[in-house]
């Protein structure tokens, strides 16, 4: 009796909805990782930024830095906070070691080592952390007479 | 079996079945299509303004990788002004020439020993400024201004958000006195 009464009933697909899940599914699947891969690469952008203006900054500092150096020849770390505050980089550090010391590659009282780190002080501690990235130049200035001239006829 | 009940076997969709899933296909194109649209949109957004910022520090090492070796600051214009210049002439007797171009919004260079005629290098740049300053840090404020020893370069974009932004990129040149035409 009851299986005269499922042999009547009508046969039906009955798909379509489970179809439709799983194409949402495969959509969701796909469409997912696609935003995440657009997000990663603003950030990857957003990080390149920050590294380019770092290393303008880091420039700039090696300038100012190697400038003073050949005027007076006044060994000393520095540190520059905020040297890219107008830029829009306000979380971005320097710091800046001048030495004439052998063991840096330096000839006391005549040959001088600059050395600019510029980082990104995410954590705003003020010194570089293992995780912040950073940049690094260095340059070496000679002790000469001229630099001292010039630096005095300013 | 069945034929002997006289039952119809159905097969297919039914017309129900066919909206309930357009409707809910087109629903889901939509949700997509808005998130699309709206990622587009923030990679956009981002990418005019990475090219800018990008052309305004490209800008700035520009400079001043070649002030780094002028011997003589031959025409120089301070503060903030339009068409803003500089001119050096390096150890071989060549001349560079930065000029803005306000209305244009370009830096042009004219290198004397490949052509008299000015060569655009940057384009989108609001702002172009050089702020001279003493080998001690000070600003510089002598009327001789081709004695600076320093000499800041700071280029602006703007950034072409609903209310724009004005960002810039700046970075100071020592001008080394290697062979400087110095005054008597």
């Amino acid at each position: 009796m009851k299986s005269q009464q499922a042999q009547r009933r009508p046969v039906r697909q009955g798909t379509t909805l489970l179809e439709l899940v799983a194409a949402s599914t495969v959509i969701a699947v796909t469409l997912v990782p696609a935003l995440r891969i657009m997000r990663d690469s603003l950030r990857v952008s957003r990080q390149l930024e920050v590294r380019e203006a770092m290393a303008t900054i880091a420039m700039s500092v090696l300038e100012q830095e190697s400038a003073g150096v050949s005027g007076r020849w006044i060994m000393q770390t520095r540190t520059h906070r905020q040297p890219g505050r107008d830029s829009g980089y306000p979380s971005v550090v320097a710091v800046s070691t001048t030495t004439d010391s052998v063991a840096t590659g330096g000839i006391p009282g005549s040959l001088a080592v600059v050395r600019v780190t510029a980082f990104e002080d995410t954590n705003r501690t003020g010194s570089l952390d293992n995780n912040e990235p950073s940049i690094t130049f260095a340059t070496k200035i000679a002790g000469l007479t001229s630099y001292r001239f010039e630096a005095q006829g300013s | 079996m069945n034929r002997g009940t006289g039952q119809k076997i159905r097969s297919g969709f039914s017309l129900l079945e066919m909206i309930i899933a357009m409707t809910l296909l087109s629903l889901v194109m939509s949700a997509v299509s808005v998130v699309l649209r709206t990622a587009r949109d923030a990679w956009d957004a981002h990418e005019s303004d990475s090219v800018r910022l990008r052309t305004a520090h490209a800008s700035v090492r520009h400079i001043v990788r070649s002030a780094r070796e002028a011997s003589e600051i031959v025409n120089i214009t301070t503060g903030v002004t339009s068409n803003a210049r500089l001119t050096i002439r390096l150890t071989d007797g060549d001349t560079l020439t930065w000029q803005h171009d306000s209305r244009q919004k370009t830096i042009s260079l004219t290198q004397t020993s490949v052509s008299s005629i000015p060569t655009v290098i940057a384009e989108n740049v609001e702002t172009l400024e050089f702020v001279p300053y003493r080998i001690d840090g000070g600003v510089f404020t002598s009327n001789l201004i081709d004695r600076a020893q320093e000499i800041e370069v700071r280029v602006g974009v703007l950034l072409p958000h609903e209310t724009p932004v004005l960002r810039q990129a700046a970075a100071r040149v020592w001008l080394r006195p290697f062979g400087r035409n110095r005054p008597a």
